[in-house]
């Protein structure tokens, strides 16, 4: 436990476009990665850590929901089953944090993914699932830019295979 | 580099899209579905097909043997009161069987207690067996 009054500890972050992000050590660690990272280099290292697959513009928005979700309990381990199951509620402030576009959207949930923060990337992949619901294919098609693939044939069969969804 | 380029309007064609994630990210998404969007998205194209065809399947699947992995015991009228096997009910459920006696006094047996106090499991859902038959076929 942190009981001392001395500034909080600091982390330097080089992200792939080598920009020095600094860091309260706590947000950070946020990210699973970086807190093995940080455990690895042994206590008070101040060599800057480096983030080849985050850019600059990208992992700043992700601290910044570190930097929300600073005093988060960690996740569970058993958290996945059944609270994950389904809801795609997700809190007011982290619904305001995910209006981006979607490529900002993709780029913060491939970052969570890699940084291994997984509140976010379930955050993440909660906000594309919305975009999801409650639309025909060819409207997520146009969403997402989704090439239709299928032969008109197939398609059809498919559909037909399929209708017992439609009633349910 | 100059990245932020690429951010622009300009660079369509290098923009990161929801087919440019990686599988294990589409399933995670897949699972945060319900099974009509799972399967509206499987019907975009056909890689998405060949994923959420797996997610179709384990929802079948659900249906598919509930009592997997539960134990099961047989009960018939000849089975005694108190007769079953140790550790079989829970404290709970053992102390709401001693309340119930019968019109003679006498503990309830097992069967007349099944039948008193529980319904029967009906299944409820009608699977569609063409689908079903296919994808059991595929996996």
């Amino acid at each position: 436990m942190a009981t001392s009054t001395e500034a909080p500890k600091t982390v330097t972050l080089t992200t792939s476009d080598n920009a020095d992000i600094q860091v309260e050590r706590e947000v950070a660690e946020r990210s699973i990665l970086i807190k093995n990272l940080l455990e690895d280099l042994g206590g008070d290292s101040n060599e800057a850590i480096p983030i080849p697959n985050v850019n600059e513009a990208v992992m700043k928005k992700v601290l910044e929901w570190c930097e929300q979700h600073r005093k988060d309990p960690p996740a569970s381990q058993d958290d996945d089953s059944d609270s994950r199951k389904k809801s795609t509620d997700i809190d007011e402030w982290d619904q305001k944090f995910m209006q981006v576009d979607q490529e900002m959207l993709f780029e913060i949930i491939l970052a969570a993914n890699y940084l291994d923060i997984k509140a976010l990337l379930d955050v993440g992949c909660k906000t594309v699932a919305n975009m999801i619901k409650g639309k025909s294919p060819d409207e997520i098609r146009k969403t997402f830019n989704i090439q239709n693939d299928f032969t008109p044939e197939e398609e059809d069969q498919i559909r037909r295979e399929n209708e017992w969804a439609e009633d349910r | 580099m100059q990245s932020c380029e690429g951010r622009g309007e300009a660079g369509v064609t290098a923009k990161l899209l929801l087919l440019n994630l990686p599988t294990e990210l589409h399933n995670l998404v897949f699972n945060d579905l319900d099974i009509e969007d799972v399967l509206n998205l499987s019907l975009t194209n056909r890689y998405f097909w060949s994923i959420g065809r797996k997610h179709i399947q384990t929802y079948f699947m659900s249906f598919l043997g509930p009592w997997a992995g539960e134990n099961i015991v047989c009960v018939g009228q000849y089975i005694e009161a108190g007769d079953y096997p140790p550790d079989m009910l829970t404290k709970d459920e053992e102390h709401e069987l001693s309340q119930h006696q019968d019109e003679n006094g006498r503990l309830m047996r097992l069967f007349d207690f099944t039948r008193e106090y529980y319904e029967e499991i009906k299944g409820n859902v009608s699977v569609p067996t063409t689908l079903l038959g296919q994808l059991l076929d595929s996996g």
